[in-house]
């Protein structure tokens, strides 16, 4: 745990892993559409002016043209917004996966995060869309460290990979010396009362939530579920067999995401009831972040409160 | 390649190109025919003593080579048939065209050596072509990269961002033609969605726009490439006007023939008709 009052986004951890890791790389190009200067990335095109492109408002138009960078040996990262999903699914699907591309995507501000920008700006159905893909990976960090790392072992990596991020403050709860694998998850607190899997910008509510249950007796793990696909199969029916209440917290739509993708594990492996946080297959209005989480209890009263209730049902 | 040699390559790329969607009993005989002459021109023919498109099939991810971008990818066989010849893979492989475990599917994929961009859908081929050209621009270095686009194609989207980037990004080494058959699946263009006058559309956008009266004659299409390759700081549109089903007298400018592959006795009337003409 790391020094708890340090509170850094994801999206920024990316861009200072992206700065790293193109001194290393020297085929990495950024490509943007319009969402630069939002999202740092003038940090990057300081120090690269000539690897950075800009496509403007043509999310399609830039998935196809990051192939034709592919095809010449280059690494193309694909910064957005997140709504790619939606917006450009067909080029994603037939230009990058199909060819098994060396391409990253990174949407910058997923979940309902992104409230008062209203509910074309919120991204609660991209974790469904991508995981489906053949080939994709998916990761959705938790914190400034964790997108450094993992976009480091992406790099590393080769294939198409979906970095599920935000653009909002979280406390930092990894360091910079944890590596990131795929299909590896990590237990951030153990307990064996209630174990909750968690992912992306949730997972250190989930934290806080577990040390307040600490007060009360209560032991709660915390399993920060980052790389989404592929998924960590055997630390998932581990931790099914030691708690008596399993819960997933995303900032996600129920449906698709991670709630769907740990059901998927323990359906098959080990199948006990496995309730679930996030956004119940709905619209949400639009209101800033804070207020949007705690009404639809993404926050830590919320999330304790739910699990409170499902302990009394047990 | 001189001119009647390239007619007679151009003949036997059109036998070639239908027997395999023959065998395949699936394909595009129609569409297919309609470019064969800018294919043959890319691939066979010399400009100013120099080949016009450059690849080695010793080496088919040489960095010299040119890039080229079949968006119009529903007529891959034809590409096929050129490559097969060229010596690419083995003209065995053509008898498997879309068969359970073939090399050749139904759409350019770069498994296939000496195809140089994946196309799966169309109305994405531009902003691949947009996107290798930047790269290579990005480089310095002088390798030219070419995109087919069939008419039909124009009607998406995505062609005109592409369109628009491309002029944004100054990429005077990306030539883009125009197969422009008048003819797509549901019947003409014009009827179907029109798509409006061509060289005014891409004007507007800041391309050079050069028209091909006839894009099944050579020498046009060459004297075209030649002014294309002296473009300064603009993306190059060679508009070609063709006809679907080119070569195929009974299908020339036939909607029904656009999608389907002939039957055994007209691939035979074809092999005849092509016959008595250059022999």
């Amino acid at each position: 745990m790391n020094n708890e009052s340090e509170k850094k986004s994801a999206v920024l951890g990316f861009v200072d892993g992206l700065i790293k890791m193109a001194k290393k790389y020297k085929n990495i190009v950024v490509i943007n559409a319009d969402f630069g200067q939002r999202m740092g990335l003038e940090k990057f095109s300081r120090a690269f002016p000539e690897r950075c492109f800009n496509l403007g408002l043509q999310e399609a138009n830039m998935i196809s043209v990051a192939v034709g960078f592919a095809m010449t040996g280059k690494l193309p990262v694909i910064v957005g917004f997140g709504n790619f999903w939606g917006k450009a699914f067909e080029q994603i699907r037939n230009g990058i996966c199909l060819s098994n591309l060396n391409i990253k995507i990174a949407a910058m501000s997923s979940g309902v995060i992104e409230g008062q920008h209203g509910v074309g700006y919120h991204v609660t159905e991209d974790m469904a869309c991508m995981r489906s893909l053949p080939n994709m990976k998916v990761v959705a960090p938790a914190d400034y460290y964790e997108a450094m790392n993992s976009l480091e072992t992406a790099l590393d990596d080769f294939g198409p990979v979906y970095f599920r991020m935000s653009n909002v403050e979280l406390p930092v709860i990894s360091n910079e010396n944890d590596r990131f694998f795929f299909g590896r998850s990590k237990i951030l607190k153990e307990g064996n009362d209630v174990c909750i899997f968690a992912t992306g910008n949730v997972v250190s509510n989930c934290l806080k939530v577990a040390e307040n249950f600490e007060k009360e007796d209560l032991k709660v793990a915390v399993v920060n579920i980052s790389s989404i696909k592929p998924i960590d199969k055997q630390l998932i029916v581990d931790c099914s067999k030691m708690s008596k209440l399993l819960v997933t917290v995303e900032d996600h739509n129920v449906i698709g995401g991670l709630y769907s993708a740990v059901s998927e594990v323990l359906s098959e492996k080990n199948p006990v009831m496995l309730k679930k946080i996030g956004i119940f297959d709905r619209f949400v209005e639009s209101a800033k972040g804070i207020d949007l989480y705690r009404k639809y209890e993404l926050d830590e009263q919320g999330i304790a409160s739910q699990i409170r209730s499902f302990l009394k049902n047990i | 390649m001189d001119y009647s040699d390239l007619i007679k390559k151009a003949a036997q790329i059109r036998v070639d190109t239908l027997a395999a969607i023959n065998k395949a009993s699936f394909g595009y005989s129609g569409s297919s025919m309609s470019l064969i002459e800018i294919l043959v021109t890319l691939y066979y023919a010399n400009l100013n003593s120099k080949p016009v498109f450059k690849y080695d099939v010793m080496k088919p991810d040489s960095a010299d080579r040119d890039y080229l971008v079949l968006s119009k990818g529903h007529a891959v066989v034809s590409l096929y048939s050129i490559l097969s010849d060229k010596g690419f893979f083995h003209k065995s492989e053509m008898d498997y065209v879309g068969k359970l475990n073939s090399l050749l599917q139904p759409y350019p994929n770069i498994k296939v050596s000496g195809i140089t961009a994946p196309i799966a859908y169309h109305g994405e081929g531009l902003s691949v072509a947009a996107g290798i050209a930047m790269s290579l621009k990005m480089d310095r270095k002088l390798n030219k990269v070419f995109a087919v686009l069939g008419d039909g194609e124009l009607e998406e989207g995505q062609v005109w961002e592409a369109a628009m980037s491309a002029v944004h990004y100054k990429l005077n080494n990306l030539i883009a033609f125009i197969d422009n058959d008048d003819l797509q699946l549901d019947g003409p263009v014009r009827a179907v969605m029109d798509i409006g006058f061509i060289q005014s559309k891409f004007d507007s956008f800041g391309w050079k726009v050069i028209q091909v009266k006839d894009g099944h004659d050579f020498d046009q299409l060459l004297d075209a490439l030649n002014r294309a390759f002296t473009s300064n700081r603009q993306p190059v549109c060679i508009w070609c006007h063709t006809t679907k089903g080119r070569g195929i007298p009974f299908a020339e400018g036939k909607v029904g023939y656009s999608d389907v592959p002939l039957s055994d006795a007209e691939l035979e009337e074809v092999k005849n008709y092509m016959k008595s003409l250059y022999e």
